[in-house]
């Protein structure tokens, strides 16, 4: 039965990475390699910072300080290199760099900020994060202020030809170290130490009473949050060859908060998803709109309202259904499309209102022709704004009955499954 | 036989509250002692302070001859006393059998490792499915801890607190809350896990502490007036007074 289960998730864990290593194959235009690049940087910034968020129960505002500080490193080393005045180190194990100077930062403000836990963690690490963002600009030596230091990843040896010029070798090796990395940061979710970061995360109290030091535990699992989180900076910074204040800022924190939390902090696959997701529509939309992070903000607070196990939450909600009887899954089809139809129209219509908003306080200089969902429509005209209008009113009406629907047709299922699993 | 817990002028005040006054205790080795008396007495107060939860404000505490006074709850438990608590305190999303085997990973020297992974180590599996066995939960092993009903998060509760293999057990109002037929399947739990341990127990239900106890000791307005066989203190004359004088306004 053991080995029947770490097959299947060790064949999960090589399916996944065999779609990401011919992804570049399908979509191999510059752009997609960039962004499939940018993804697997964030998946695994994203994957370390739940270590602390999803599975330790800690709340930082400051994750990007390993991040971006590894990337600073990494970039004057690279330099270091390139002037010859640092002995040649290969590029393929820049992330252990990285990973060092994550651990490394990790110990020292861990201990600081572990002591305790909740709302005074949360601040703390604001506190360190706007610190280090200070630093960036104070110390121009090291930091080089608002300009950030560009890079040449092309330095030194090329083995077997790899020179880590063209991106799509920079794309296999994101993409190695990422697999690596999240295989790894799973594994240590079913170890003693991971089992009891998350007794800790539920219980502290008791997890003491158990033997544990649970100032120690938070520390451990800060010291290894950041070193992940250091490991992705390495290859933020190869990737990009360029590192700025912006990554050790509480902007770049507050991105991975949103990735994690989005995806769904209570499930390994929660802030893959969110990190995957998150940076296509911040690369897709940005072209489309202006408003892209207000929308942002917007989902964000719905799923923090309303979601709070994020996607990853509303997909494991259904397991126990799964597992005992999958037919009853089709009956909760027919309730969730309606639900799902009626939040589209709400949507469409808060959209339009918004863009027409951004259209006429930003970009329009009087006139009213504005295209939003392939379709004209007149900023200025009373008919535009009764239609979106309408739209969020009716959205909201029919999501007032559809949601009750959902919830009860999977109340229902719920409570099928509970009897089968007591009878 | 020896002593395996001593209170000696043991205080504790909060403000200018204090709640245990020059409190003298001792625990024989493999005894089943209860604790008695009114509410707001301080038992829940004196169990706080033997685990670690509070610090004692004077006296001193020693557990197998070692002062535990000052000591964290953990360093105390890894000192083999291990505690249940008055209101459920489990890990309610984990499952049952999880939660037993948290309660021993400490023991079981796993500490805080990073190398090995939980589900892999048969020695680890197999000590939580006896102790499953024990509190009678096998058949829900694998459900989380909250969906539990109420009489069997209390035996999970007891199943954590002896996962450690702890020598010295302190049970706070194990059978609070329960029916009858539940309270007699906790007491026959509670007999099988104290064999060979030493129990220490706060215990409303009269008629479970004169089953189970050993020796009572009974705890009124912070300071112990009397402890004894179950038999000496139903007619001691302190003891009466004091439950008529509390029962009877």
């Amino acid at each position: 039965m053991n080995l029947v289960n770490s097959i299947k998730s060790v064949s999960s864990w090589i399916i996944i990475g065999c779609i990401a290593a011919i992804m570049p194959l399908i979509f191999d235009s510059y752009f997609a390699l960039t962004l499939l690049s940018k993804m697997g940087v964030l998946v695994m910034f994203t994957v370390a910072y739940n270590m602390l968020l999803g599975q330790g129960g800690m709340l930082s505002f400051g994750h990007a300080i390993y991040f971006g500080f590894a990337g600073y490193v990494s970039v004057h080393i690279l330099n270091g290199i390139g002037e010859e005045f640092l002995p040649y180190f290969p590029i393929v194990l820049f992330p252990i760099i990285g990973a060092i100077v994550g651990a490394f930062l990790g110990v020292i403000i861990g201990y600081l900020s572990t002591r305790r836990a909740g709302t005074a963690f949360a601040m703390i690490s604001l506190g360190f994060c706007e610190m280090a963002t200070a630093f960036t600009l104070i110390f121009v030596v090291f930091f080089n202020g608002e300009d950030g230091i560009q890079t040449d990843r092309m330095v030194g040896p090329e083995p077997f030809g790899v020179s880590f010029g063209p991106q799509i070798e920079v794309y296999y090796l994101i993409l190695f170290w990422t697999l690596l990395t999240v295989v790894l940061m799973y594994l240590i979710t079913k170890t003693p130490f991971g089992r009891m970061s998350n007794a800790v995360r539920d219980n502290p109290e008791r997890a003491a009473f158990i033997g544990y030091n649970v100032r120690h535990v938070r520390w451990i699992a800060f010291t290894l949050s950041a070193m992940f989180a250091g490991a992705a900076g390495s290859l933020h910074a190869i990737n990009y060859e360029h590192i700025g204040f912006e990554s050790v800022s509480v902007i770049q924190s507050g991105q991975v908060l949103f990735m994690a939390f989005i995806g769904g902090v209570g499930h390994f696959l929660g802030p893959i998803i969110g990190a995957i997701g998150l940076t296509y529509l911040d690369s897709i939309l940005l072209d489309y709109t202006e408003a892209w992070l207000l929308y942002l903000g917007v989902t964000f607070s719905v799923i923090v309202a309303f979601a709070p196990g994020g996607l990853a939450g509303l997909i494991v909600m259904h397991g126990p259904i799964a597992n005992t009887n999958k037919s009853l899954l089709l009956g909760l089809v027919k309730p969730y499309l309606s639900a799902i139809g009626s939040t589209i129209l709400g949507v469409l219509g808060f959209i339009g209102i918004i863009e027409m908003l951004y259209f006429k306080s930003l970009i329009s200089k009087g006139e009213g022709e504005i295209i939003i969902y392939w379709t004209e429509f007149n900023a200025n005209g009373l008919l535009s704004w009764a239609l979106f209008i309408g739209m969020i009113i009716a959205g909201i009406l029919l999501s007032k009955i559809t949601y009750r629907q959902a919830k009860e047709s999977w109340d229902n299922a719920m409570s099928v499954v509970k009897s089968e699993i007591s009878s | 036989m020896s002593d395996v817990l001593k209170l000696s002028k043991v205080s504790k005040s909060f403000g200018p509250a204090q709640i245990i006054k020059d409190l003298d205790l001792k625990i024989k080795k493999g005894e089943r002692h209860a604790i008695i008396g009114p509410n707001g007495a301080g038992k829940s107060t004196l169990f706080h302070l033997i685990s670690g939860h509070y610090t004692p404000t004077a006296g001193s505490i020693l557990l197998n001859d070692e002062e535990i006074g000052s000591l964290d709850p953990h360093d105390i438990n890894r000192r083999g006393l291990a505690r249940s608590f008055q209101v459920t305190n489990i890990f309610p999303k984990m499952t049952v059998a999880e939660n037993i085997r948290c309660g021993m990973l400490w023991a079981k020297d796993y500490k805080y490792s990073i190398f090995k992974i939980v589900n892999n180590e048969k020695e680890l599996t197999e000590a939580t499915s006896n102790i499953l066995v024990e509190l009678n939960l096998q058949h829900c092993a694998n459900i989380p801890a909250g969906l539990l009903s109420y009489a069997d998060q209390r035996a999970l509760e007891i199943g954590i607190t002896i996962a450690s293999g702890a020598d010295t057990i302190m049970l706070d109002e194990p059978t609070a809350g329960m029916s009858n037929s539940e309270t007699a399947r906790a007491v026959e739990l509670i007999k099988k896990i104290s064999e060979n341990r030493t129990l220490l127990i706060v215990e409303h239900d009269m008629g479970v502490v004169f089953d189970l106890a050993d020796r009572i000791s009974v705890l009124v307005y912070g300071e112990i007036i009397c402890t004894d066989t179950p038999k000496k203190v139903r007619t001691n004359q302190k003891v009466q007074e004091a439950y008529l004088g509390t029962e009877g306004h």
